[in-house]
């Protein structure tokens, strides 16, 4: 069932709580083993089928659309072309990407870093700021 | 007791190329594809995928499309075999083992049924549908995943065991080396194997689109969509048909003078338990069917002649597949021909199996190995000689064909030419 | 012989294989109020429902339980029991390659839940007892699970089954019918003798409970003679080299059609197709049983065919009474309460028997290893 956001802002707690709902639930989690600061794959153990499922779980959650490779494809627009070469980030794209995933591990983020793995770089704190940006989104056009 | 050796006397087909044997084989021989616009099925505004493989003369009036394709290859088979629609055999020395997939629904249906006894809210109202309990209902009958079975058995007076598959998309592979197997054992003369199948409904398809399955190409024609082992592959096309094989002990088929398509040699079965939707990536499961297939048909790898390949089309079966076969056949040069009939008739994913046991029977009996077809960008990772754009003549004496599925179970099958 | 090592349960007598026997020795029966949805107008209000299973706490991968529908998770239940745990094939020293999964499973019509929402957001704005296609493709498929699909693939219990064990050996996968059940088993102990598996994980599940199943068993006449249940229920099968001081195993299966009218047994049969399964069951089993198991309801009518086809001088048990119509599981289920009476001496050799709604038969002779030996 859609949560009813159209009309009530939604305080920073509650988006959290949300966005935190949506983990356990995808991931079959309890609360407290949820962080903002938790890695996705690795700390919590998401496959590649469980986005589809936490991405599911937060539009319904929020009542907005989550473009899929929404953030990969940020930040290679902040970049052109030479985002990757032969699927490793160019040195543009290793600082766009640190750019576009300010919570991520930033360490990690460096050129040679295989595009595939970005995923491996996502928190719970990427997709709570995904969905504040998309809330903020769809108030202004509302 | 030694094993009894297991002819194929008898096969009906119901595919993308249409329902008789003949034009089947001429469609492989010229390389054509099967494929049309989905739209022509329904509304696709809103759904990104292009083509669909469908049963040309399917009449639209049949609800039950999936078990009209089971009843007419199984009855088409039974004719080939036995020159008349009745089966010469001791009734409890027939047996049956059909594969089904997924239960389909048609959108008029989950209106009758489904909407029906929904309230405003789309609460499903429990009482409004126990008040409709006493009529019969398509619906529900619909999903007796046995109703194949059961019309045959009926039909034709089968007093052997009946067995429905459901192993995804290796389940009509199944079905018909575990019939090769009783006939083999001597648990039944005679056996009805194969599959049927029909998801291209908005249900179906919407299921398959939305775990990342099926291409959503939209730049080419409906055609040019299924491009197995082609560098630019991006999903499945999804296909529909049925396909049915009659399995005879040879010493009785040679006695009554049967006709003989070929040889159930072997099968292999195996597991990934890896994941759902993505095959293992060192293609251990494809490789241990492979190999046990092999072994139980008693051949080396150099003794195949062609691998019909699962080849879906998908990113990592095609890599993973060629991977595998390089492992059990040999490198680029080694390993024999290998092409995908998907690229032509899409992946009718219950019915797979045995569709493409058709198609290897006829690639024996004619000497041609049918094309992989818009395989015009080789993928580095898919670097076999998978007989691109055109059929090739060639001798084959033994082929093996694979059928690997949703959730990793894997099946290969070991097939031989006409003695 | 392939031996029967070890035994998993989830049905309707309990939860776990200690009190699921302890409720088949004392008598009890497993059917309730069936609570799961509202049966007014439904021809039971009771089911055979498996109680206290909380998947999320009783199965060890607590982030697959969402990816399964309710006979995969009692299937896993049973099968990690059966197994002892999900280190099986290291444990036991057996290769991941050689052990087998052969399988009989329902299969979720319809994830109701999940599909509430997605056609509510389907309906035509012109007439909501209609779809809009258009609106199934984009707002209804929104209010979609992607991974919904994944729960009612008909092979799903099976993969899960094998991943949850690890197992990579042969594999079969049947339909949602009783007698399925009994085939897988009699297909793994094949497998086990001609020497392609070095052990055989057999399931039986199913979850009838569910209110379509629970229509379609009106549908086929079984409800409401019998009420729907639901169960997992699984078993190891072993070489008889197998360390296992007393050992019980298959001694014959065999299996077959009957004529069927409206998904009955035909009345002109009478049991006599049954009379012959039986028959040759036994002669393959190299002699008599003790007691017969099975495709019993309970209801005179429809025992009639049963009743003229087991053969006479044996004690007749059933479960059916007592767990309701469990699909697939029912099969398993008595041969794993076969196995049960074996062990515990009462008898020698327990003939099971199985029909599915098609009119599919079949039958396996449960007993002591020695039994048969010559």
């Amino acid at each position: 069932m859609g949560a009813e956001t159209d009309g009530t802002v939604l305080d920073e707690q509650e988006v959290y709580r949300r966005v935190v709902d949506a983990f356990c639930e995808a991931l079959g989690l309890d609360e407290d083993e949820v962080e903002l600061t938790s890695l996705v794959i690795d700390d919590l153990g998401a496959e590649s089928l469980d986005f589809l499922d936490i991405a599911f779980r937060l539009e319904r959650a929020f009542g907005i659309k989550i473009p899929r490779g929404e953030i990969q494809r940020t930040a290679e627009q902040k970049t052109g072309e030479a985002f990757e070469v032969e699927g490793k980030l160019t040195d543009a794209g290793a600082k766009a990407l640190a750019e576009a995933l300010p919570e991520a591990p930033q360490d990690r983020i460096q050129p040679g870093f295989p595009v595939r793995d970005i995923p491996r770089l996502f928190t719970v704190e990427t997709f709570q700021s995904l969905v504040l940006k998309l809330l903020a989104e769809k108030q202004q056009v509302a | 007791m030694d094993r009894r050796e297991v002819w194929i006397t008898g096969v009906g087909i119901v595919c993308a190329h249409g329902d008789d044997v003949a034009t089947v084989a001429e469609a492989q021989r010229e390389g054509r594809s099967g494929a049309v616009a989905l739209a022509d099925s329904f509304d696709t505004t809103h759904f990104d995928v292009l083509a669909a493989c469908r049963v040309p003369d399917a009449d639209p009036a049949i609800a039950d499309l999936k078990a009209d394709f089971g009843l007419r290859a199984a009855r088409a088979a039974i004719s080939d075999a036995f020159g008349e629609d009745a089966i010469d055999c001791r009734p409890d020395l027939v047996g049956v083992h059909l594969a089904s997939g997924l239960v389909s629904t048609p959108v008029t249906e989950a209106e009758d049924e489904l909407l029906a006894s929904m309230d405003a809210e789309g609460r499903y109202q429990h009482a409004a549908a126990a008040a409709r309990l006493a009529d019969p209902s398509p619906w529900r009958a619909r999903h007796f995943t046995d109703r194949v079975n059961r019309t045959l058995t009926t039909d034709y007076g089968i007093r052997g065991p009946s067995l429905v598959n459901h192993g995804a998309c290796a389940a009509s592979a199944v079905a018909i080396g575990l019939g090769a197997r009783w006939i083999e054992r001597g648990t039944s003369d005679v056996v009805l194997a194969g599959g049927y199948e029909s998801m291209i409904h908005p249900f179906g398809v919407l299921s398959f689109g939305m775990l990342g399955a099926l291409s959503e190409r939209q730049d080419c024609s409906p055609a040019e969509v299924s491009r197995p082992f082609d560098a630019t592959r991006d999903g499945f096309v999804i296909g529909e048909g049925g396909a049915v094989l009659v399995l005879e002990d040879a010493r009785r088929a040679r006695a009554r003078g049967a006709r003989c398509w070929g040889r159930v040699l072997g099968m292999g079965t195996s597991m990934d338990a890896y994941r759902v939707t993505a095959p293992a990536p060192d293609g251990h499961g494809a490789v241990a069917a492979m190999r046990q297939a092999l072994s139980k048909a008693g051949l080396g790898p150099d003794e195949i002649d062609y691998i019909n390949a699962h080849g879906t089309g998908t990113p990592l079966n095609d890599a993973t597949e060629t991977a595998a076969v390089k492992q059990v056949f040999g490198g680029k040069g080694e390993a024999p021909p290998m092409s995908s009939s998907k690229s032509a008739l899409g992946h009718s994913v219950a019915a797979a199996g045995a569709v493409e046991a058709v198609l290897c029977l006829l690639a024996m009996r004619d000497g041609v190995i049918p094309p992989t077809l818009n395989l015009t960008h080789p993928d580095p990772d898919c670097d076999l000689d998978c007989v691109p754009l055109e059929a090739r003549e060639a001798e084959l004496t033994h082929v093996v064909s694979n059928s690997f599925g949703f959730g990793g179970v894997n099946c290969s099958l070991a097939l031989g030419a006409t003695p | 012989m392939a031996l029967i090592t070890s035994v998993g349960l989830a049905c309707p007598l309990g939860l776990g294989r200690e009190a699921a026997l302890a409720a088949w020795r004392d008598g009890s029966s497993g059917l309730t109020d069936n609570d799961r949805w509202p049966t007014d107008g439904f021809p039971r209000a009771d089911a055979g429902l498996v109680q206290g299973f909380n998947p999320r706490k009783q199965l060890p991968d607590r982030k697959a339980v969402k990816l399964m529908s309710r006979e995969a998770q009692l299937g896993v239940f049973a099968v990690v029991e059966a197994a002892g745990g999900t280190d099986v094939c290291a444990r036991a020293g057996i290769a991941p390659e050689r052990f087998g999964a052969f399988a009989a499973a329902g299969y979720e019509v319809s994830a109701l839940r999940d599909h509430e929402e997605m056609l509510a957001q389907s309906r035509s704005d012109d007439d909501p007892g209609k779809l809009d296609i258009n609106r199934l493709f984009s707002t209804g498929r929104d209010a979609y699970n992607p991974l919904a699909p994944l729960r009612i693939l008909p092979n799903m219990a099976l993969f899960h089954a094998g991943v949850t064990l690890g197992l990579q050996g042969p594999h079969l996968s049947l339909g949602s019918s009783p007698a399925a059940g009994l085939v897988a088993l009699g297909e793994a102990a094949e497998a086990i003798d001609g020497g392609d598996a070095d052990a055989a994980l057999v399931l039986g599940t199913d979850a009838q409970v569910e209110e379509f199943r629970s229509q379609m068993l009106v549908e086929a006449g079984i409800l409401p003679t019998l009420a729907a249940g639901e169960a997992g229920a699984a078993l190891v099968l072993e070489p008889d080299d197998a360390d296992d001081d007393d050992p019980v195993g298959v001694l014959a299966w065999c299996a077959a059609q009957e004529p069927t009218r409206t998904g009955y047994a035909d009345p002109a049969d009478d049991g006599a197709t049954r009379s012959r399964l039986y028959g040759h069951v036994l002669v393959l089993a190299g002699g008599p049983v003790d007691a017969c198991l099975g495709d019993l309801w309970g209801d005179p009518a429809r025992d009639r065919a049963e009743i003229n086809g087991l053969p006479t001088r044996a004690e007749l048990l059933a479960s059916r009474p007592r767990t309701g119509w469990l699909g697939a599981a029912s099969g398993i289920l008595d041969a794993a309460l076969a196995v049960e009476e074996v062990k515990a001496g009462r008898y020698d050799r327990v003939l099971v028997t199985a029909a599915g709604i098609a009119g599919d038969l079949a039958a396996v002779v449960i007993g002591r290893s020695g039994a048969t030996r010559g």
